[in-house]
């Protein structure tokens, strides 16, 4: 006779999903969802502000890569209603909550410190957002995650109090798989040599340092363009204004694209560009490795910890140490010899290591 | 001597734009061109009196642990500790130092009212903080004071302070716009020498200026003085913004909001600048001087010298955020052994 284990419980909050286009928190989410559902080692369940969300409801939404759907069906429904989720299973929040804990298992994510460290690069309502309860949330959580070494660092050195509570969880790569395919079948780009930035524009992306490293004669008379993919952020404007007609010939913006979309321009790009001051992960540094392409990357945060021996590193503040890496990551000879390092770390980063820590804290606490 | 083995020094991120920077870590030449605000070149130039090696660092949060954390250590030659020069936004810390912070221009109401902001939501951060130059501020954390070690660090020298523009003090109670512009009108006065009995000067901050109890005690005097030719006011506009009119504005505006009012006819006893006098020029102005100043003074923007001119020293304070006996000792050490605290009430004024 067979004994069924049982499974323990977690209800997994998901409010970051209605967004309606996903990047950053909502892909995270996604991403943790999947790999705990890969794992089969949680009976897991679903919620929003407390109320349960059917699965369906979601497996729907992450099937269509979208939230919007889902944002309708909860507006739509009847809170008077609605059920409560199960109070004996740990809550996790794929992000920080705002408030203190209602159960008694419950967890949060810290992504970064952007608001606590670079206050001056938010606008003051979301640094409010951010840090007027993250306090208490930390207080009354049971865990913390953070999502690299890095972040957990910055947060113990600021909060030592909060240090018995953290835990790593590291995202992965989830390219859908038709996307190999689709690629294969599409008509080749014709943007010549270029190098890919992936992010919302914001300024601790520091693509100012790019554009000032441009008026340096070894990058200027280099044939090597820049594509910068990702929505604009905020505080950008005037940074996107004062652009030059040279600047906008050799960096071209694409504004938000699809998931396709970005996978074949990093794909098809020589190395992807990271020139970031600060970072909670990197996650473009990841999805550029699992496609074999190498990351220039800024000296900074949680960067060596992602983007490990395949990468060339430099300092965010120095266009000459820009400039001089830039020049020995485009040699073929240095491609070649990152193009499987770069394989070789992305494969650190899988399902099984993002679900873990998680799993060991619904089963054990 | 305080840091002997160097100092790691972070500025405040608002003005790093002003600095032409060509690393994350660099030393004081980076700063010659740089066009930072004139609280932070007093706050620069106070840490470099201590004659301690300094190194600056662009962005401390770049720094966090593992291999970046290493690269740095690996360049800077031993130094353990690591000064943040704070507006009040934020401190930064840096894993692995001993950290300090030197809290400058606080005066400002915008940088005090974020400090504010800060100990609310993240009270232990102050705690993390192994001393604070020249404040002695103590925060609030769940059921403990956190107060980090006073370090006061005065300015060296006799440098003299910038070019002083003494003018007659002019104020329309309905204007603080039309008060610095009448005033900016008014021919520039020489300092007057041995004509007064007595002098007061009043150096309060934006801060200092919405202390009811301070700009009422202001106000009271500035009326007996507006009769009394025998004795001298000169107001010295605070440090709140970069233009001497919209120094002049904020003056006139906490003057009048906290009850200064005078008639629109200008007395030559009631005189304004927007930088300090020289000290020799107060000692031929007047027999007795006395300094009136609220706890927000930058007092290091001045050499020790300037404050022994003083008979008195008269610092307004808030009780909540120091403890007497460090605040005390550090108003000493800042402004000599004559200083008197004046406390004032917590509440804070209601504003129509």
């Amino acid at each position: 006779m067979s004994v069924s284990r049982v499974k323990p419980r977690l209800t997994v909050e998901i409010a970051p999903l209605l967004d309606a286009q996903w990047t950053g928190i909502p892909v995270f989410t996604r991403r943790l969802i999947r790999a705990l559902q890969m794992s089969n080692e949680v009976e897991l369940a679903f919620a929003f502000e407390l109320m349960r969300i059917p699965s369906s409801h979601v497996e729907s939404a992450l099937s269509l890569g979208t939230g919007a759907f889902l944002r309708d069906a909860i507006e739509a429904s009847s809170f008077a209603d609605a059920t409560l989720v199960d109070p004996g299973a740990p809550l996790f929040y794929p992000s920080n909550k705002l408030h203190r804990a209602h159960l008694d298992h419950e967890a949060s994510t810290v992504h970064d410190l952007g608001t606590l460290v670079m206050p001056e690069n938010h606008e003051a309502a979301n640094v409010a957002h951010h840090l007027d309860h993250f306090e208490e949330e930390l207080e009354t959580d049971e865990a913390v995650f953070c999502i690299s070494q890095a972040t957990r660092a910055t947060l113990v050195t600021a909060l030592p109090s909060v240090t018995p509570k953290t835990r790593l969880i590291y995202q992965y790569v989830d390219w859908p798989e038709t996307f190999p395919w689709l690629e294969r079948n599409m008509p080749r780009l014709r943007f010549g040599r270029y190098a890919v930035v992936v992010g919302t524009l914001e300024p601790r992306k520091n693509l100012g340092l790019l554009l000032k490293a441009l008026a340096l004669p070894r990058v200027g008379n280099s044939d090597l363009s820049f594509i910068v993919v990702g929505k604009k952020g905020w505080l950008v404007d005037s940074f996107l204004e004062a652009l030059t007609p040279e600047q906008r010939k050799r960096v071209i913006f694409s504004g938000f694209v699809t998931e396709f979309v970005k996978y074949r321009l990093i794909a098809n790009a020589e190395f992807l560009v990271y020139p970031s001051i600060y970072e909670g992960f990197g996650i473009p540094a990841l999805e550029a490795m699992s496609l074999g392409k190498p990351v220039l990357a800024a000296r900074t945060s949680s960067f060596p910890e992602v983007v490990g021996d395949a990468g060339v590193y430099f300092d965010p503040f120095s266009e000459d140490d820009f400039a001089e890496a830039l020049n020995e990551i485009s040699d073929p000879r240095k491609l070649a010899e990152l193009a499987p390092r770069a394989i070789a770390q992305n494969a650190k980063f899988s399902p099984a290591r993002m679900a873990a820590p998680v799993i060991e804290w619904a089963t054990v606490g | 001597m305080p840091f002997e083995s160097g100092l790691l020094v972070s500025l405040p991120a608002l003005e790093l734009p002003n600095i032409t920077l060509t690393a994350s870590l660099f030393d004081h030449t980076a700063l010659f061109e740089a066009r930072l605000s004139d609280p932070l070149q007093a706050a620069i130039a106070t840490l470099e009196a201590a004659k301690a090696p300094l190194l600056f660092l662009a962005r401390p949060e770049m720094f966090a642990d593992g291999a970046t954390l290493e690269w740095l250590t690996a360049r800077c030659g031993g130094i353990v500790d690591h000064l943040h020069i704070s507006d009040g936004s934020t401190v930064k810390l840096l894993p692995g130092y001993r950290n300090h912070v030197f809290f400058y221009g606080l005066g400002r109401r915008g940088d005090h009212d974020a400090l504010g902001r800060l100990e609310n939501r993240l009270p232990e951060i102050f705690a993390q903080v192994h001393s604070q130059v020249n404040t002695a501020l103590s925060f609030r954390w769940k059921d403990k004071f956190i107060q980090p070690q006073t370090l006061v660090m005065n300015r060296a020298g006799d440098a003299d302070p910038p070019g002083f523009e003494l003018r007659r003090l002019f104020l329309n109670r309905h204007s603080p716009e039309d008060s610095a512009d009448h005033t900016l009108s008014f021919a520039r006065l020489e300092p007057p020498a041995s004509r007064f009995r007595e002098l007061h000067y009043i150096r309060l901050t934006e801060r200092g200026l919405r202390d009811d109890d301070c700009v009422r005690d202001i106000a009271d005097l500035a009326a007996r003085l507006f009769v009394d030719p025998t004795k001298c006011a000169i107001f010295i506009a605070p440090h709140a913004a970069a233009s001497p009119r919209d120094r002049l504005r904020v003056l006139a505006a906490g003057l009048v909001d906290g009850g200064v009012h005078l008639p629109r006819a200008t007395v030559p006893n009631l005189l304004t600048a927007t930088e300090d006098l020289p000290a020799d020029a107060l000692e031929a102005m007047s027999g007795a001087r006395h300094l009136i100043v609220d706890d927000a003074d930058d007092f290091w923007r001045s050499p020790a010298s300037f404050y022994q001119t003083f008979e008195s020293v008269t610092v307004y304070t808030r009780r909540q955020r120091h403890d007497p006996i460090a605040f005390q000792r550090m108003l000493n050490h800042a402004y000599g052994a004559r200083t008197l605290i004046a406390w004032s009430s917590d509440r804070a004024r209601p504003r129509l």
